[in-house]
């Protein structure tokens, strides 16, 4: 049996390259990944017919030696046990492989109408692609050439392990508007939404963070019991947008009621950031229950129209179970994001957790409004937004639960 | 005393520091003045009903607390109430 041509030299086997036809034989000359290796398989139409057949043929008409699966029973068939072999019938399969050089077509012509050929194909390992959460990889962040480079981001939670590994080479600015407490994390859901917004990579390589090259700042305005002042959250946000951050994430929020309009001193922070050149993005709420037919309204304050409220999707795409829903005409949703089993930092010794949440969700989109920032610096906060909702990936999801769609990565 | 929020209307924002000291005359203790016309402060109930109604006052709610769920929450709550279902 001719051995299979899979040899990674560009003109592989010079002296007998075959000329393109139906059956090509090593690929393409000069082709380094050649696609066939020169032998084909016989294949009978239907699986387990005329093996006899073909074995008298092949034998009587050709001249060839040929040998069959079935006399191997439990030994595997390696083609060194073979060697002599100009064919290999798979008794099991209905196919043949034809280890010689001959044009299989002759000998296709002298068979009666019941088989054809196929080339014997190469195998090549697959390309390994550097492992990324569900989260990274749905959005394109991993395929874009973006980081957040240049670009402050704010987040504010619980604060910020700054023990972390993964964020010892990271520039994180903290600070904590909870009296008596510092801006280092003691809870955890700040540090992992921070991770998903501007982290890197763990210790296995995956990578979890969507804007690993901008600038963090860590606001805590809920205590390491997660509770917080609305007071907080505003001081929180007026030193964000003093800071020139371009970005404020706020995983955070008060339940509404149907009926509730928005909070007026929420909207005003937001414009004041707004007019700083940042935008806000915070977490839709995770009350609702689909399963129990229970929807309830998008949080406070990212019911506010100055702030973009992100629900969140699982990985098939679908509305979590908990994202909630528009259910006041103020209270929208405007996008989603990965917020179900998202892997992410949190505090120290635990160093990570899987968690779901339109918390997750919020970060993500952060990240990527960061990835624009640096695509368009000289961009005016609206028509970063813009571009958001011309980008985002359109869902068969109610605009009441999903808004736009999937934010994407520039 | 309550902890409220008086978002000031923005008619009155280029005389904030003057609202703010009416506020205080008529016994607000404002712990926070921000520039764009949010003041954070403690006051009576009966306070609290006098000055709710003055034009500079576009809004005034008592201070909402925020919450996230317990740090060994499966699902990252932002609270832990049961709310309401919608109709």
């Amino acid at each position: 049996m001719i051995p299979p041509k899979i040899g990674n030299s560009p003109f592989e086997n010079k002296g007998n390259i075959r000329p393109m036809g139906m059956y090509p034989g090593h690929g393409y000359p000069g082709e380094e990944q050649p696609r066939y290796t020169g032998r084909h398989f016989l294949i009978h139409k239907e699986t387990k017919g005329g093996k006899s057949g073909i074995k008298r043929v092949l034998e009587t008409k050709w001249g060839f030696t040929v040998a069959e699966t079935l006399d191997f029973k439990t030994q595997g068939v390696n083609e060194q046990n073979i060697e002599g072999a100009d064919a290999l019938i798979y008794n099991e399969l209905g196919v043949t492989l034809l280890g010689t050089e001959e044009d299989p077509i002759p000998l296709l012509k002298s068979l009666d109408d019941e088989y054809f050929i196929a080339p014997e194909k190469v195998v090549y390992l697959l390309e390994e692609q550097p492992p990324t959460t569900w989260g990274i990889r749905t959005t394109g962040a991993d395929r874009s050439r973006y980081t957040g480079s240049g670009v402050r981001l704010a987040v504010l939670d619980t604060g910020f392990d700054a023990a972390h590994p993964d964020f010892q080479e990271k520039e994180v600015t903290a600070c904590s508007f909870v009296p008596e407490e510092t801006g280092q994390d003691q809870h955890g859901h700040g540090t992992h939404c921070i991770g998903v917004a501007g982290g890197a990579t763990d210790e296995k390589g995956q990578r979890y963070g969507v804007a690993p090259g901008a600038s963090l700042f860590a606001g805590k305005v809920l205590s390491d019991g997660g509770r917080g002042a609305q007071s907080w959250v505003l001081n929180g946000i007026t030193w964000a947008a003093k800071n020139g951050c371009q970005v404020i994430s706020m995983s955070l929020g008060s339940p509404v009621q149907p009926g509730e309009v928005y909070d007026i001193a929420y909207e005003r922070a937001a414009r004041f950031a707004l007019s700083k050149g940042a935008l806000l993005v915070a977490a839709a709420g995770n009350d609702s229950d689909r399963s129990l037919q229970r929807f309830c309204p998008v949080s406070s304050p990212a019911d506010c129209p100055s702030i973009l409220a992100v629900g969140a999707v699982d990985e098939e795409l679908n509305v979590a179970n908990f994202s909630n829903r528009a259910v006041n005409p103020s209270g929208l949703v405007d996008f989603v994001a990965p917020g179900v089993g998202i892997h992410s930092a949190w505090v120290m010794p635990t160093r990570y957790r899987t968690l779901s949440g339109t918390s997750m969700a919020t970060p993500h989109v952060a990240g990527i409004i960061a990835l624009l920032w640096e695509k368009y610096p000289a961009a005016t906060p609206a028509e970063i937004e813009k571009i958001l909702r011309e980008t985002a990936k359109r869902l068969p999801i109610a605009t009441e639960d999903g808004g736009v769609g999937l934010c994407i990565a520039p | 005393m309550k902890r409220i929020i008086i978002t000031v209307s923005e008619y009155y924002l280029h005389e904030l520091n003057v609202v703010a000291d009416e506020l205080r005359e008529e016994g607000v203790t404002i712990t926070q003045l921000h520039e764009y016309g949010v003041i954070v402060g403690l006051a009576a109930e009966e306070t609290i009903e006098r000055i709710r109604h003055h034009k500079e006052v576009a809004a005034l709610t008592e201070e909402k607390e925020v919450k996230i769920a317990p740090p060994d929450a499966q699902i990252q709550s932002l609270n832990d109430h049961d709310p309401s279902p919608t109709r």
